[in-house]
């Protein structure tokens, strides 16, 4: 019967095994929530597009574009972690700047509590068996907002001249963030250093090697021992084959502070997996210290080419008349029991049976 | 996905121009050339895909994976803000991004400014960082005649030799931003392609040297 299932509902049902495998519980929620919630945490989300309504009472609510908001704001008044969660659920939000906003299926787990090597670890090989679930050809990008922040600060750069230079990181626009630095009078290893997080990704080990000129200053210092030892522990494991260091790969300040994970299938041409370490934004919602996540747009996966199958159904039945009604019947039934999938109709018409009895 | 680079270009000047140096490179597709009508070449030796687009859309192919990469104006960039690898300037197809308006004339800092243009986005970003209030008028093509008219009292558009502003009695007031021809390339694609679109930069990058 699985081969019936469709690509889709053979992924969450994939996901869903590998997380409850680590004790991850299944996390349900409401379809909508304050609208507020997603106000005050406006850059988290990314999202222009959020569906509103108002509901009673006059409160004005939201169909949820995200998931990790409200897990963090149900978790509000707990003590005890870590708490481990997963959720399959659906999004409402634009697929891109300026798009619709669309009904997006999501899977996604969140690690709630301190985040040590052993929780990076598991998170980080969920994301890979997550994605070679969907693909076995998948790429797994990890980066770390220390490399970013560490050396921003090292360059000293004005706050204005921060975001423009963040946005030349996450398009690998070395030409531009080299022209930035000149105008700004940023020289020297913090400026070289900046330029060479745009450049700088691949191969783990290799990356690792080539890191000596960004570790300038504590945070990058750390930030660049953390992956070291996440490479550690990830290599006899899970293996380093699919997972590339992108440096590139940053996000918001305000909410994460480590780790960050974006995952690639062949034939999508947008990540299909994000997620990170967001302390920042955990400590200011809950009393949770910290948390590591991801969430997996299975949306996106429907882009990819599906072989057009060559039967509809294992067996087609033709039953002429009412005469024949109680042995279709029975037949029919015989045949599903059997594990294989059958159609009765009079006529052939459009139905392509692997096998075709004619009653 | 094969091993093929799709590559995305601007339907042009700037295209062939650009076409022809990826010929130099080795990355050429010889049937490009003929007289026709067709949209997409593909050179089996080289293994490269081409596809003539409309500047504007170039991006947009990039942006969803359909081309590998491709070649597309900073000021395209800018006014939709793909979400794309912006991985060299080549220098070519240069021409500023300005705010023109009626010779010797200069508009009253009192009103809003109207200010008609093809790219609302870079006009309303540019006068945001300059906190000044502004009501924009987008037009698809001969922008130059909303001042000359008095619809509005500027316009926000791409200036070459300015040729045409001075034919049509404007000038240039500020200079936004300097405008070139850039490589992008897509991000997922990237991943697959790391070797291929990094070499093509690469060779790029030496070529404009």
């Amino acid at each position: 019967m699985a081969d019936n299932m469709r690509r889709d509902e053979r992924a969450i049902s994939a996901l869903r095994a590998l997380y409850e495998g680590m004790g991850y519980r299944k996390f349900k929620m409401s379809k909508f929530e304050e609208y507020e919630l997603y106000l005050e945490n406006k850059r988290f989300l990314q999202t222009e597009g959020i569906v509103t309504f108002t509901g009673q009472n006059g409160r004005l609510l939201a169909l949820k574009p995200d998931i990790t908001l409200s897990i963090l704001k149900n978790l509000r008044e707990h003590a005890v972690f870590p708490r481990k969660l997963y959720y399959t659920e659906n999004v409402y939000r634009a697929v891109r700047r300026g798009g619709e906003v669309r009904e997006r299926a999501q899977v996604g787990l969140e690690y709630v509590g301190e985040v040590d090597l052993y929780a990076m670890g598991e998170v980080v090989s969920l994301a890979c068996e997550s994605l070679a679930a969907l693909d076995e050809d998948y790429v797994l990008d990890v980066s770390h907002m220390g490399l970013v922040t560490g050396l921003l600060e090292e360059a000293g750069l004005r706050q204005s001249a921060r975001a423009e230079a963040l946005a030349c990181v996450a398009g690998k626009n070395e030409h531009e963030l080299r022209r930035l630095l000149d105008r700004e009078g940023a020289a020297g290893p913090a400026a070289e250093g900046l330029t060479k997080l745009a450049s700088l990704s691949g191969d783990v080990r290799r990356v690792l090697a080539e890191s000596a000129p960004l570790a300038l200053n504590a945070t990058a210092q750390d930030a660049l021992a953390e992956l070291e030892r996440l490479a550690d522990v990830l290599s006899p494991t899970v293996g380093l084959a699919h997972i590339r260091l992108d440096f590139s790969i940053v996000n918001d300040m305000s909410y994460y502070n480590g780790l960050l994970l974006r995952g690639y299938v062949p034939g999508v041409p947008e990540g299909v997996l994000s997620g990170g370490q967001y302390d920042n934004l955990v400590r200011r919602l809950s009393r949770a210290p910290g948390a590591i996540g991801f969430a997996v747009y299975l949306d996106l996966l429907e882009q990819r080419p599906e072989p057009e199958p060559e039967y509809d159904v294992d067996v087609l039945l033709l039953c002429p008349g009412d005469d024949k009604a109680l042995e279709a019947m029975q037949r029919a039934r015989a045949l599903r029991d059997a594990g294989r999938t059958v159609r009765v109709q009079r006529e052939t018409g459009k139905i392509r049976g692997r096998e075709t009895i004619r009653l | 996905m094969d091993d093929y680079i799709n590559i995305a270009l601007p339907k042009g000047r700037l295209g062939e121009k650009v076409y022809n140096i990826f010929e130099r490179l080795g990355y050429g597709c010889p049937a490009i050339r003929e007289e026709n009508r067709r949209l997409i070449f593909t050179d089996e030796e080289n293994r490269v895909r081409y596809f003539w687009s409309k500047p504007s859309d170039v991006a947009i192919y990039v942006e969803r994976g359909a081309a590998d990469v491709g070649v597309v104006g900073k000021d395209i960039l800018l006014e939709y803000e793909p979400d794309v690898y912006e991985l060299l300037d080549l220098g070519i197809g240069k021409c500023r991004m300005c705010v023109a308006g009626l010779k010797g004339a200069r508009p009253s800092e009192q009103r809003t400014l109207r200010v008609a243009t093809k790219f609302p986005h870079i006009a309303a970003d540019y006068y945001a960082a300059r906190s000044r209030d502004i009501d924009i008028v987008k037009l698809n093509g001969s922008i130059e005649l909303a001042p000359v008219l008095g619809m509005t009292d500027v316009i926000v558009d791409i200036v070459e030799t300015g040729k045409t502003l001075r034919e049509n009695g404007l000038e240039v007031y500020e200079e936004i931003v300097p405008i070139s021809a850039r490589f992008v390339a897509n991000k997922a694609g990237y991943k697959f392609k790391t070797a291929q679109i990094e070499e093509m930069r690469r060779q790029l990058m030496e070529e404009i040297k």
